[in-house]
């Protein structure tokens, strides 16, 4: 599977662009990709800030009626130690978390997230067209 | 790689054009130029472009907020035009409303927002401005 490494700033536009070009390649229609680009750049973001770097890797999901995108966002930082709570409306640990992962989780059809405190967290989101 | 986003001054005006794909860094140094530049020439409003961006995340839309908020602060006001259909409706699913930003479809409209249009002059205003330019010279 295609692999973005997640370890500055520069590589979360990468990741962004490498989502709207498989969305493009896929037919995705504008909003559905500026959904899912919006939300690699949101989750990209969480891999470096808070997990202290990562990487995202993503696939095109082709079945028989429908085509996706699906991505998996992991690292192996801190983890989150309550993650029902991380995914509560208002929720903040940092200045963008506040949105960050309920926000996230709407502009997606599949999210599940797993973290282990001292393991890491990994997140993973399919959007279909 | 962070591309410095020029802030042009235009008469009373700041005009900022976001022509580059925006990361973190440059956004905030954004905020920073547009604040001294407000300070420095006693700017009445910012009007910022987005027209170009195909994504604006929470944290690009929550500089803006504050930026809005800050260049309230200093007696001045934040308009942000152009932002793209998909781009807003990605911003509000994601419970981002921008509270507090004035917006508008476009620069035109923008400008007309805080009460400036565009007119060209007629033959005597344009003869009276060359005569006073000539005076101050």
């Amino acid at each position: 599977m295609p692999k973005v490494e997640i370890r500055n700033e520069e590589n979360i536009v990468l990741a962004r662009h490498e989502i709207r070009n498989l969305a493009d390649e896929l037919g995705f229609s504008i909003i559905n990709k500026t959904r899912l680009a919006t939300a690699v750049s949101e989750l990209s973001r969480n891999t470096l800030v808070h997990g202290q770097g990562g990487q995202m890797v993503f696939q095109a999901l082709r079945e028989e009626d429908r085509v996706g995108i699906q991505c998996t966002f992991s690292d192996e930082g801190p983890g989150i130690e309550n993650v029902d709570e991380a995914m509560q409306e208002g929720f903040s640990t940092a200045r963008s978390l506040g949105q960050g992962l309920p926000g996230t989780r709407r502009l997606v059809d599949d999210f599940a997230i797993t973290s282990e405190p001292g393991k890491g967290t990994t997140v993973e989101i399919t959007k279909w067209q | 790689m962070a591309d410095k986003i020029p802030v042009m001054k235009v008469g009373p005006l700041l005009i900022v054009s976001i022509q580059t794909e925006l990361i973190d860094t440059t956004i905030n140094e954004l905020q920073q130029a547009i604040l001294a530049k407000i300070s420095a020439s006693n700017s009445e409003a910012v009007v910022i472009d987005i027209s170009s961006q195909e994504l604006v995340d929470s944290y690009v839309a929550n500089v803006l907020v504050d930026t809005a908020k800050m260049v309230s602060l200093m007696g001045s006001k934040m308009v942000l035009v152009g932002m793209q259909a998909a781009v807003t409706l990605t911003l509000v699913e994601m419970g981002m409303t921008l509270p507090d930003i004035p917006t508008a479809i476009d620069l035109e409209e923008g400008l007309a927002k805080i009460g400036y249009h565009i007119a060209r002059l007629t033959e005597d205003e344009a003869d009276e401005s060359d005569e006073a330019d000539a005076e101050t010279e």
